[in-house]
């Protein structure tokens, strides 16, 4: 929609392009940013343009993202790429909403950043172990685990002027092999819960219920769990809640049951 | 900034917070529709070099250098692109304001899409028709001989349009205007804009039942471009209902072109006439308005309680409201048979409340109209409506005018389902049309169409049924129905029959 209290809009170059004036705020592919009226924003810088690569393939064996790489060019890694878990990444993008036309200028890191609990980018990286890459406003950087970044539904340990630049899955993670299961109270609608799995080359496991609880929440074992502490484990999470697209406890039952289909395909 | 749309070179500056869908209309590709206006419903969608995207979260900026194909420009040299004559051959379309978004996602499918056409697709909405013959219709556009050897109905009739016989007499052919539709031409209400149009914004109550005190809308008059705010204090008195039947009667006369006292969150406190949507946004957020805040009921059963807050204690049953005094507008009763000795004689009885939400119609095309003063000296009102003569009707009561002086139209409508049987934004346009002299705009936002417009009304339904032994329903069964909502949906008395009905069904023989 129109931003009509929109009156400046800027294309940033370099990191320094990214200090933000009063008013202003940053937008990445702004299929989120334009869906919404934005009462109070002046001013867009777009980070479009930045010379950031979408994918590189550091010498470890890791995979770097970089923030402004669309969920289309990330889906197709599912296609392009050998290792076990490739499938994983048009798998999630499939738990979102969005139509594949919005994957076509929707942003991996916008869909972090916004951190909404049905934020299918999130699921991916919190199943593999993801870490983010954060510029802060005074020049320095850090790095933290997709997973710590976010704090609920729609909210991140972000401050307003930092900007996430690239998000790295690790060797051991693209490794693994992987399941996903997602269910929504309408086929093909927002997510009700996303249930991801991945078993490691060391035979140890880590599930991700992700859309039915406010955070990521992530179980690790060093081998195979019995299904029965799955399931109980699940059901035991923090953070199943109600709104339209589900209630809490149909989540948090269809969670337990879909996770036990994950722990299945990867035995 | 230069683009190409439909491959002709353009060159027009972008505003900074405009979405591409925006600018493309401003360029008159009107084809382009706008719909949920946030990534949703796909009216929009575009190739932006060869790409398909939602436009309307596409910031225009971004098009500086790309190539824009609307659905007017996928075929090849203004012809219909095949998916096109496939959905106005197969029916694929019925109010036709989500189709040329459709066709253009459609048109970048190919074969090996076709098992995954749901999620491919499901970034289109088409709130009339449904989806089988949409998905008919792309099927047998990609993959005729295997969908139907070309001898389903849709097939065709596509065969019988490219080659008809001697009159058409006897074959089925598509609607006349299909094809247009399909490539969105065929003009909607803001598909065609005349020239020097300004146009309004409305500044809603934020309380859901205040006195408005005092209201100082001088600041946003001094704002350049703003040529007038219409507020309570400047409008006609006169009492109607939103809601619009055959009979005026059938509604009660409870509500202003704008009142002094606003009785839900949303109610129009002011409207700003501007010269761009911008600008009137821009001053009502200048209005200075004084609110006594007053108790407000959101309860059907509170509201009829003893010491409740009373929203219309002036009406009378002469403004056909049945006692203002507890909030009721109309009620009817009706019983058959001796329903309390069958549910005392009775083997088993059950006893329930159930209840229905608030349900938005959710039409592609928002509520809006366009006002001017026609060269014949008429009020002209082009509306998205489903009446326009009931319109017309009440709207020269309103106003003062004879009927015959006032001509109220629509053209195609992007859908409305029951919600647009009501006068909704053809008051405020009109008045301003009159005082200004100039052609005034009100097109809705998808988020005023939850806030202040009549949406399904919420009922509950309590019922006790009666079964004998062997647990057949008993002919004896009580139930009470009550329609929920203050005064935001104020067509009350026509839900009179609704209510008996539902209880007439509970009356089993």
């Amino acid at each position: 929609m129109d931003l009509d209290t929109v009156t400046q809009y800027r294309h940033a170059l370099s990191r320094a392009d990214l200090a933000l004036q009063p008013g202003e705020r940053i937008v990445a592919g702004g299929t989120w940013l334009f869906s919404e009226p934005q009462p109070g924003v002046t001013g867009l810088v777009d980070i479009s343009k930045l010379p950031w690569p979408s994918v590189e393939r550091p010498a470890d064996g890791s995979l770097r993202i970089g923030a402004t790489c669309t969920i289309a060019q990330l889906s197709q890694l599912s296609e392009s790429e050998t290792w076990p878990a490739a499938p994983l990444f048009h798998q999630c993008a499939t738990a979102l909403l969005a139509s594949f036309k919005v994957w076509n200028s929707a942003t991996v890191g916008g869909n972090i950043c916004r951190a909404f609990a049905a934020a299918a980018m999130v699921s991916l990286a919190a199943t593999l172990d993801a870490t983010a890459e954060i510029w802060h406003a005074d020049g320095t950087d850090s790095h933290q685990s997709v997973t710590s970044l976010i704090t609920g539904n729609g909210t991140t340990n972000l401050s307003a002027t930092d900007v996430l630049r690239s998000i790295s899955f690790p060797a051991h993670a693209l490794q693994a092999r992987t399941a996903f299961r997602q269910i929504s109270l309408a086929n093909l609608g927002r997510s009700g819960a996303v249930l991801t799995g991945r078993r490691d080359t060391d035979d140890s496991y880590v599930f991700v219920v992700t859309a039915a609880t406010l955070t990521p929440q992530v179980l690790r074992y060093p081998q195979r769990p019995a299904p029965q502490d799955l399931h109980d484990d699940v059901h035991a999470l923090q953070g199943y809640y109600t709104d339209p697209m589900g209630a809490a406890d149909w989540r948090r039952s269809v969670s337990g049951v879909l996770m036990l289909e994950v722990l299945e395909e990867l035995s | 900034m230069k683009l190409s749309i439909n491959g002709e070179a353009v060159e027009a500056p972008a505003r900074p917070g405009q979405c591409l869908r925006t600018f493309l209309r401003d360029r008159g590709h009107t084809e382009v529709k706008k719909g949920c206006d946030s990534g949703d419903c796909g009216a929009c969608t575009v190739l932006v070099d060869g790409t398909p995207v939602h436009s309307c979260i596409t910031p225009a900026i971004r098009a500086d250098g790309v190539d824009v194909t609307t659905a007017a420009g996928i075929g090849d040299d203004g012809a219909p692109h095949s998916v096109q004559t496939s959905v106005a051959a197969h029916l694929g379309f019925q109010c036709g304001f989500c189709t040329p978004g459709m066709t253009v996602t459609a048109s970048t499918l190919s074969t090996e899409d076709l098992d995954d056409l749901p999620r491919l697709m499901k970034g289109n909405i088409c709130r009339c028709t449904g989806y089988r013959a949409v998905r008919e219709a792309i099927e047998h556009d990609l993959d005729k001989q295997k969908s139907c050897a070309g001898e389903c109905g849709g097939c065709s009739r596509l065969t019988a349009a490219e080659a008809p016989g001697d009159d058409g007499v006897g074959t089925s052919l598509p609607p006349g205007a299909a094809t247009k539709i399909t490539q969105g031409l065929e003009p909607f209400t803001f598909d065609e804009i005349p020239a020097g149009l300004l146009h309004i914004k409305v500044l809603g109550s934020p309380y859901a039942h205040a006195r408005i005190v005092s209201i100082d809308t001088s600041a946003a008059l001094a704002l350049p471009g703003v040529e007038m705010v219409l507020t309570h204090e400047n409008v006609p008195t006169t009492l109607f209902s939103t809601g619009r039947h055959e009979h005026r009667e059938d509604d009660p006369d409870d509500t202003r072109v704008m009142d002094d006292t606003v009785r839900f969150i949303g109610q129009r406190v002011a409207a700003v006439v501007a010269d761009s949507p911008g600008t009137a946004e821009a001053a009502c957020a200048v209005i200075a308005v004084s609110y006594e805040v007053l108790d407000a009921v959101f309860d059907a059963e509170e509201a009829r309680s003893p010491g409740a807050p009373l929203l219309h204690p002036e009406r009378t049953p002469a403004d056909r409201v049945a006692e203002a005094s507890r909030n009721v507008i109309a009620s009817a009763h009706a019983q058959r048979g001796d329903v309390s000795a069958a549910l005392a004689q009775a083997a088993a009885t059950a006893t329930g409340t159930w209840t229905t939400a608030r349900i938005s119609h959710a039409q592609l095309e928002t509520h809006g109209s366009i006002a001017w003063i026609a060269d014949d000296g008429r009020l002209t009102v082009r509306t998205s409506t489903q009446v326009p003569f009931l319109v017309r009707d009440e709207l020269a009561r309103i106003v003062g005018l004879e009927p015959d002086r006032v001509r109220v139209f629509s053209a195609r409508v992007g859908g409305g389902f029951g919600g647009k049987q009501e006068l909704m934004t053809e008051d405020v346009v009109a008045l301003a049309a009159m005082a200004l002299g100039r052609p005034v705009a009100y097109e809705m936002t998808r988020e005023e169409e939850f806030i202040r417009t009549s949406v399904r009304h919420p009922f509950r339904v309590e019922a006790q049924v009666a079964a004998d032994a062997e647990g057949a329903p008993h002919r004896a069964q009580r139930g009470r129905a009550e329609r929920h909502g203050g005064v935001r949906e104020p067509r009350h008395r026509r839900h009179v029959p609704q209510l008996l009905r539902i209880l007439g069904g509970l009356q089993h023989p």
